[in-house]
């Protein structure tokens, strides 16, 4: 039913033009010390990209990150399937649990390896 | 249905115009929002409010969000500049589309695709792009990894959520926000007396999501913390706490729509009849109770004595009498009048009494840094939130094989998913404590 996302597209045009227009509005209508700002703010940013350099995020990030593809591929996945559960039954009920307890199962042995520990 | 590819101008208008009104309305009722949190802020926290411009300092947030329009843009290297400023930009549009599949009421909802509930969790994970590119434009190293370290906070978050919602889901059957609602009007009851685990976890998930109570803000941008940062912030900033309110509102939303029977009143399948009329009996409750509080509020207009304690009274009273009579006309006009007038009425007080319980948490509770919500989101409510899952399936299975009633059958996963969480919590303590033995 593409008729039904019309709407939405013209919602999401108008939303979208809520934030250009302030954007838009502040260059033209805002105090003009702009430039000033800018030539101190370029001077602040070049600074501090050649004194700090860019870090790597922590492990934490890059561990959480994993975690999330696959944890939130599966919670996606899901969602269909909880839109069919009551006309499949307990057969369903058989499919979650082979589906949720295959990564759960990992899930169990990182926790116990005190893999968490890095979070 | 109607057919696949043919696409009627006409009756994409009115839909169309509901778009305009809610995109014109929306900063306002953010800015309300924020308002309001202040106002309880105040009683729970003896913190100060603002009392200018207008009546009660209402007229502010109209102020602010003039000053937003035209308030200063901030300079950066010309390089990420364009990224740097379409991130937050970027966070508030995926949190405003949001919106458009908000069922207020069975007429006002912008369109009501098969799919609404995924459509919305997909918009918050595009918000999150908002906050990984500032972070990625902007300069310094260690600002960047506080942008990155809060990405990682609110995904987590949102698979929590998401979770919880699951449950729902699994019970109504449908991902259409309006059918989600008409399969609590069907079986008799909001979904959070049969999955409280459910909601329960939502509540969490999304709280921790939107940096309300416990995680703190990108350190980068020390002036969000608050809506009154607006005026001294240059743009774009404002736009994450814009979006920050939006995303509280929408998220009000799907929790009231999931779990709280959306724009459904209380004890929807009592339908008894005035005698002789088309009205029934429990449409008058809420007309009777919008007119006496607005009598009570207009009764303590002459009581108080400060100018300041009269228009706020008069204020209240006069939005009760509004609320009230609107409520109380429709009763008469028609039954499709009545049903949107009503549903709106309900699915806003729904709304307002879910923000009420989020502030309520932020300024009773203590903070949490984000090491520890993540530590026990990860150990705890993730797992927790996969139980919840397997015993309301199980419940619902239980339900049809042996004609259990559902309360039975909901009631019995609740307690197996709550002895999970209880296990799970004192797992993680023991191991938490061995560890802190082992440091020593």
């Amino acid at each position: 039913m593409p008729h039904a996302y019309i709407p939405i597209l013209i919602f999401a045009l108008l939303a979208a033009a809520f934030p250009v227009f302030c954007l838009v509005g502040s260059r033209r209508f805002g105090p003009a010390t702009l430039e000033k700002i800018e030539a101190a703010e370029e001077a602040r940013v070049e600074d501090s990209t050649t004194e700090a350099g860019r870090e790597k995020p922590g492990t934490m990030a890059s561990f959480i990150a994993a975690l999330f593809v696959i944890l939130s591929v599966e919670v996606v996945f899901l969602f269909a399937w909880a839109v069919k559960f009551a006309e499949m039954g307990g057969y369903g009920l058989i499919l979650l649990l082979i589906f949720v307890g295959i990564p759960l199962a990992g899930y169990a042995w990182l926790y116990k390896k005190g893999v968490f520990d890095a979070i | 249905m109607d057919s696949f590819g043919l696409i009627s101008l006409p009756a994409a208008v009115p839909s169309a115009l509901s778009a305009m009104g809610a995109v014109l309305a929306l900063p306002l009722l953010v800015a309300y929002t924020a308002f309001i949190e202040r106002r309880i802020a105040e009683a729970m926290d003896e913190r100060a409010r603002p009392v200018t411009p207008g009546a009660l300092g209402l007229l502010r947030y109209v102020a602010r969000i003039a000053r937003v329009g035209l308030g200063q843009d901030e300079g950066q290297a010309e390089l990420r500049r364009r990224i740097f400023a379409m991130a937050p930009a970027i966070a508030l549009v995926a949190a405003l589309i949001g919106y458009a599949v908000m069922p207020v009421g069975p007429a006002f909802q912008v369109a009501d695709p098969n799919v609404g509930l995924l459509f919305i969790l997909g918009l918050g994970a595009l918000g999150i792009y908002g906050v990984l590119l500032r972070g990625e434009a902007s300069a310094g190293g260690r600002i960047a990894m506080d942008f990155v370290n809060h990405a990682a906070q609110v995904v987590s978050c949102q698979a929590a959520a998401a979770l919880g919602l699951l449950s729902g889901v699994l019970l109504a059957g449908s991902l259409a926000m309006g059918q989600i609602v008409q399969a609590q009007l069907d079986q008799g009851q909001w979904f959070i007396f049969y999955v409280p685990a459910g909601f329960f976890i939502y509540f969490v998930g999304s709280m921790a999501a939107m940096n309300r109570a416990t995680a703190e803000l990108p350190a980068a941008d020390a002036d969000l913390f608050s809506v009154d940062a607006l005026a001294d912030a240059t743009l774009p900033a404002p736009f994450y706490v814009l979006a920050d309110y939006v995303s509280v509102i929408v998220v009000a939303g799907i929790a009231t729509t999931v779990f709280l029977g959306g724009w459904l009143r209380p004890m929807a399948s009592f339908r008894d009849r005035v005698p002789g009329t088309t009205i029934e009996i429990l449409d008058i409750v809420p007309v009777v109770a919008a007119l006496g509080l607005a009598l009570f509020w207009y009764r303590r207009v002459r009581s108080h004595r400060t100018e300041m304690q009269k228009k706020a009274a008069a204020t209240a009273s006069g939005i009760c009498a509004f609320v009230g009579l609107a409520l109380g006309i429709s009763l008469f006009v028609s039954a499709a009048v009545m049903a949107a007038v009503h549903g709106a009425f309900w699915f806003g007080l729904k709304v307002g009494g879910y923000i009420y319980c989020f502030v309520w948490v932020r300024f009773t509770l203590l903070q949490v840094e984000r090491e520890r919500l993540m530590r026990q989101l990860w150990r705890i409510v993730i797992p927790v939130g996969f139980v919840n899952l397997i015993t309301t399936a199980m419940a619902v299975v239980g339900t049809q094989d042996t004609g259990l009633p559902m309360r039975l059958t909901t009631i019995a996963a609740t307690v197996a998913t709550l002895g999970a969480g209880v296990w799970l919590a004192k797992y993680a303590g023991s191991e938490a404590e061995m560890q802190a033995a082992e440091g020593e």
